[in-house]
C-alpha cells in the first residue's frame, strides 16, 4: 500500500547544494529509520503497560492501546533523546570553528 | 493529537501510526528549535561579510557562498526529510483505511453537492512540481470514489503547521477572513458565496458557520480533494457547492455573488494567474459585493536575509515557486485596476473564532507565521 506508484511521485523535487548529493539522501534515510526506532520504542512501552495491567498484549490490543497522559510524558522523553542523540552530530558540525 | 477524529472524514491513527506522526512532529520541532537558530546565524555572517561599504549584496550572492556550507546544506536536508516524512506517515495512516473512508464519504448526510469535470486541465504552475512535496499533488484522483489525496492533505495538516493553524480542524483562516469582513464592512451579510481554491474545505466549513443560510460554493483543481472537501463539509453539516474549476476563470454567472474570497491560494498561482483571478473575482461579484484575499504574512519590504533564505527554501525545496512573487505583488494596486474601490491590503491580526465585539486586529504590526496574516479587500462598485 505504502509502494503505489503515485506516493513515489517527486516532481520537482531539487538537489540539495553540496558536494555530493548522496549526504542528503543518507540523511533522509537515517531519519526514516529513527522514526522506526521511535515506533518501535512506543510498541514496546505498550506491550509493557498492558502487561503491567495483567492484559494481554496481543496485536489488537496493541494497536488499539491509547496512551495515557503518564504513558505520553514518558514516551515524550525518549522520542525527544532518540532525536537529540542522531541529530547532535548536525548540531555539532554547525557549532564547530571553521 | 490524539486517536480520535476531530470529524468523521479525519482518518483515525491506530498506535504505531500516532507514535510514527508524533515522531515526524518532533523531529520538525527539533530542527525548528536547534537546526534553525544555526542556520539565522550563518545567513546573517555571510551576509555581513559580503556587504560593501554599508551596501547588501544581492540575495543571489549570499546563496552562492551559504550553498558551501554545512550548516546550510543540513538545514535544508533536515527541513526537507521532516516534510517528506509527514508526507509518508499521512499516506500509511490513510492507505490502511482506504476503504473505509470511501465508506465514510459516501454515507455522508446528502447536503450541498460535488461537480467534478473529466476533461478539466490543471493550471501549469500547478503541474510542474508536487506542492509542499505532497506525492501527487493537489490533483491526484484514482477513481470516481477516491478521497485519497484530500484525506492525506487533512491528516497531514496538524504536522505541517506543527499545530499552529487552528488545531485538527486546521480552521484558522476561515476565521480570520470572517473577522477581517466584520472589521472592514459591519453588518455585510452575504447571501451568495465562493471560495476560491478550497482544498479539503478547512476554511470553508469555518466561513460557512458565520452564514448558514448563505448560498455556499467551492472550487478548487483537484477533483480528489474536491470529492472529500464535500463529505468533511457535509458530516460537519455545511451544505456546500464544490465544483472542480479554476479561479482564473470559473463558469459562474456575472454579477451573482456576494462575497468571493480565497484563503493561502494566491501565492501558489503565478503572476498571471493572481491578474486573472482579481478579474473574475470582479466579473462575478454582485455590485456592492467583495472580493477577500488572505495571504501568509510575508512581503517583500520587510524581509531581511534570513527571510530572503527561507522563502528561497520554500520557492524551490518545498514547491511553492510564486512564494517571492507574491510577496513583491502590489495587490491592492492590482484590485483598484481591475475596479475595485474601498481597497485596503495590511497585517491582519490571527484569531480562531470571529466576532464583531473583537478588538480590531486589521492594520496591525506584522507578527509573523500564524500570528498574522495578509489581507488584500475591496467592493465592487455600485450595489
Ligand atoms: C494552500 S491550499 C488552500 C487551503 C484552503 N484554502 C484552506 O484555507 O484550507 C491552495 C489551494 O489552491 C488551489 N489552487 C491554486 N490555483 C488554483 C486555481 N487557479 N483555481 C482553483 N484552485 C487553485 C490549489 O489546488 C490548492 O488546493
Amino acid at each position: 500500500m505504502a509502494n503505489r506508484a503515485h506516493t513515489k511521485s517527486h516532481r520537482g523535487r531539487r538537489l540539495v547544494p553540496g558536494p555530493d548529493p548522496r549526504v542528503d539522501t543518507l540523511l533522509g534515510m537515517v531519519m526514516a529509520l529513527t522514526s522506526e526506532v521511535s515506533m518501535l520504542r512506543e510498541r514496546l512501552d505498550a506491550h509493557e503497560s498492558l502487561a503491567a495491567s495483567g492484559k494481554v498484549p496481543d496485536q489488537d490490543a496493541v494497536d488499539h492501546y491509547q496512551p495515557t497522559e503518564a504513558d505520553e510524558s514518558r514516551r515524550k522523553q525518549y522520542r525527544d533523546r532518540l532525536i537529540d542523540k542522531v541529530c547532535r552530530p548536525l548540531v555539532a558540525s554547525g557549532q564547530q570553528d571553521g | 493529537m490524539t486517536m480520535t477524529r476531530p470529524h468523521p472524514m479525519m482518518p483515525a491513527a491506530n498506535h504505531d501510526e500516532l507514535a510514527e506522526q508524533k515522531f515526524v512532529l518532533a523531529f520538525k520541532t527539533y530542527v525548528w528549535n536547534n537546526l534553525d537558530p544555526l542556520l539565522v546565524e550563518e545567513a546573517r555572517t555571510t551576509a555581513r561579510e559580503l556587504e560593501q561599504d554599508g551596501t547588501a549584496a544581492p540575495f543571489r550572492e549570499v546563496r552562492r557562498q551559504l550553498a558551501s556550507k554545512p550548516v546550510y546544506q543540513n538545514w535544508i536536508s533536515s527541513m526537507r526529510a521532516g516534510q517528506e516524512m509527514m508526507w509518508q506517515a499521512a499516506a500509511d495512516c490513510v492507505d490502511r483505511q482506504q476503504t473505509d473512508l470511501e465508506e465514510r464519504a459516501q454515507q455522508a448526510p446528502p447536503l450541498g453537492s460535488l461537480r467534478v469535470d473529466p476533461d478539466f486541465e490543471i493550471p501549469a504552475y500547478l503541474a510542474a512540481a508536487d506542492t509542499h512535496m505532497q506525492p501527487g499533488g493537489y490533483e491526484s484522483n484514482e477513481s470516481d470514489t477516491d478521497v485519497r489525496q484530500g484525506a492525506i492533505y487533512d491528516k497531514a495538516a496538524w504536522l505541517y503547521s506543527l499545530g499552529r493553524q487552528g488545531g485538527e480542524l486546521a480552521d484558522m483562516r476561515g476565521h480570520v477572513v470572517v473577522q477581517h469582513i466584520m472589521e472592514r464592512f459591519p453588518g455585510f451579510a452575504p447571501q451568495r458565496i465562493l471560495d476560491l481554491g478550497c482544498t479539503v474545505g478547512c476554511s470553508t466549513v469555518a466561513v460557512a458557520s458565520y452564514y448558514p443560510d448563505a448560498d455556499f460554493h467551492a472550487i478548487d483543481v483537484g477533483a480528489g480533494v474536491l470529492r472529500y472537501a464535500h463529505a468533511r463539509a457535509a458530516h460537519m453539516g455545511a451544505a456546500v457547492h464544490f465544483s472542480q474549476q479554476s479561479a482564473e476563470q470559473t463558469d459562474f454567472d456575472d454579477n451573482s455573488f456576494d462575497l468571493v474570497y480565497s484563503c493561502a491560494v494566491l501565492h501558489e498561482t503565478s503572476n498571471q494567474a493572481v491578474k486573472r483571478i482579481f478579474k473574475e473575482c470582479h466579473r462575478i461579484l454582485r455590485p456592492g459585493g467583495l472580493m477577500v484575499h488572505l495571504e501568509v504574512p510575508v512581503r517583500a519590504e520587510e524581509v531581511d536575509v534570513v527571510g530572503e533564505v527561507r522563502g528561497d527554501y520554500e520557492a524551490r525545496y518545498n514547491n511553492e515557486p510564486f512564494w517571492k512573487g507574491i510577496a513583491g505583488f502590489d495587490l491592492d494596486e492590482l484590485a483598484r485596476d481591475v475596479g475595485f474601490v474601498e481597497v485596503a491590503a495590511d497585517f491582519q491580526d490571527a484569531v480562531t473564532v470571529a466576532s464583531p465585539d473583537a478588538e480590531p486586529g486589521f492594520g496591525k504590526p506584522n507578527k509573523g507565521g500564524y500570528r498574522s496574516w495578509y489581507m488584500v479587500s475591496g467592493k465592487k462598485q455600485g450595489g
